[in-house]
């Protein structure tokens, strides 16, 4: 497939750490590019804050009010501990997600290694968090199972379970982003013809910005389930 | 949101990652399994073993799963 450069480049400065190359990868400066929106709409948002707030503070405040609700509700009344974590995840893979539907943008989740970062981050933190909830003990006995004698063989069938979990979040989320992404350079490539053009806009552009949703909302949801295993383990067991 | 909405979506997250994580969890195990053998010299016995356990470990999820979400 021919490859696109997106709009957006930056000249590689990163030599001297060992990355080749006139630019910096483009799901780097992506992601970079991600960053800098949300860091400058969180400023807007809350460089002045009021008892009344104006158009960007209040998208700001029901933005985050979701995301505390959501985590009220998934993990219990300590849930909004966790919104830092969460809250980021989500708005940064749903920012990039959408900016991948502009054409002459790639999304930065539509490569394995931001993704597998992401699911990495939400791996280590739910393992610390059930750590930091239960103490190292009984966190770790609660991956040998019920009966003393299996848990030889639970441990490591739990052991590898928990491993599965960040490849299936990453794998997921990149393949789909990916797999959008592919179909819309195709697309592109085709534009000549006309029909594809009527196709992207009627078809491709809805469809992608519902995956953008879909997928983003998939990865916090799952990242809250996980959180809430490591940190309710006792009560998961009532059920 | 409502409830029974955070609910549905609970469910969609969980299913959707049925499959992925089936196939993740066999794959995991025999890499497991491989780079023990590969450290301690016992060619193929290990590998089986956690071949084994990888597969376990796929449907023991497969299983909790479908009982959490699948009713």
């Amino acid at each position: 497939m021919e490859h696109h450069p997106t709009i957006f480049q930056i000249p590689n400065f990163l030599g001297v750490i060992g990355i080749y190359g006139d630019w910096v990868p483009e799901h780097i400066a992506m992601a970079w590019l991600v960053m800098a929106i949300l860091i400058g709409v969180s400023h807007l948002a809350t460089r002045r804050l009021e008892a009344v707030p104006g158009p960007v503070q209040n998208f700001m405040e029901v933005v985050v009010e979701t995301f505390g609700d959501l985590l009220t509700q998934m993990i219990g009344p300590d849930g909004k501990r966790y919104l830092p974590l969460i809250g980021t995840a989500g708005l940064f893979i749903l920012v990039g997600n959408l900016l991948g539907a502009l054409p002459g943008l790639k999304p930065p989740t539509a490569n394995l290694n931001t993704t597998a970062a992401l699911a990495l981050t939400i791996f280590l933190s739910y393992n610390y968090f059930g750590v930091r909830q239960h103490g190292i003990v009984a966190y770790l006995r609660h991956f040998c199972g019920p009966i003393l004698w299996l848990a030889p063989i639970m441990f490591p069938i739990e052991f590898i379970g928990h491993l599965a979990r960040p490849i299936s979040l990453s794998i997921r989320l990149f393949g789909n982003i990916f797999g959008e992404e592919s179909v819309i350079a195709i697309l592109l490539s085709l534009i000549w013809l006309g029909i594809p053009y009527v196709i992207y806009l009627g078809i491709m552009m809805p469809l992608s910005l519902f995956t953008s949703f879909v997928q983003s909302f998939i990865f916090v949801m799952l990242s809250m389930v996980y959180i809430a295993g490591a940190v309710q383990v006792e009560h998961e067991e009532h059920h | 949101m409502k409830d029974n909405q955070v609910r549905l979506w609970r469910q969609l997250a969980g299913l959707s990652s049925l499959g992925i994580t089936f196939a993740a969890s066999i794959a995991i195990g025999a890499a497991i399994g491989i780079a023990l053998d590969r450290w301690l010299g016992t060619s193929p016995w290990l590998m089986i073993l956690f071949f084994i356990f990888g597969v376990a470990a796929g449907f023991t999820n497969l299983l909790k799963d479908l009982k959490h979400w699948g009713s």
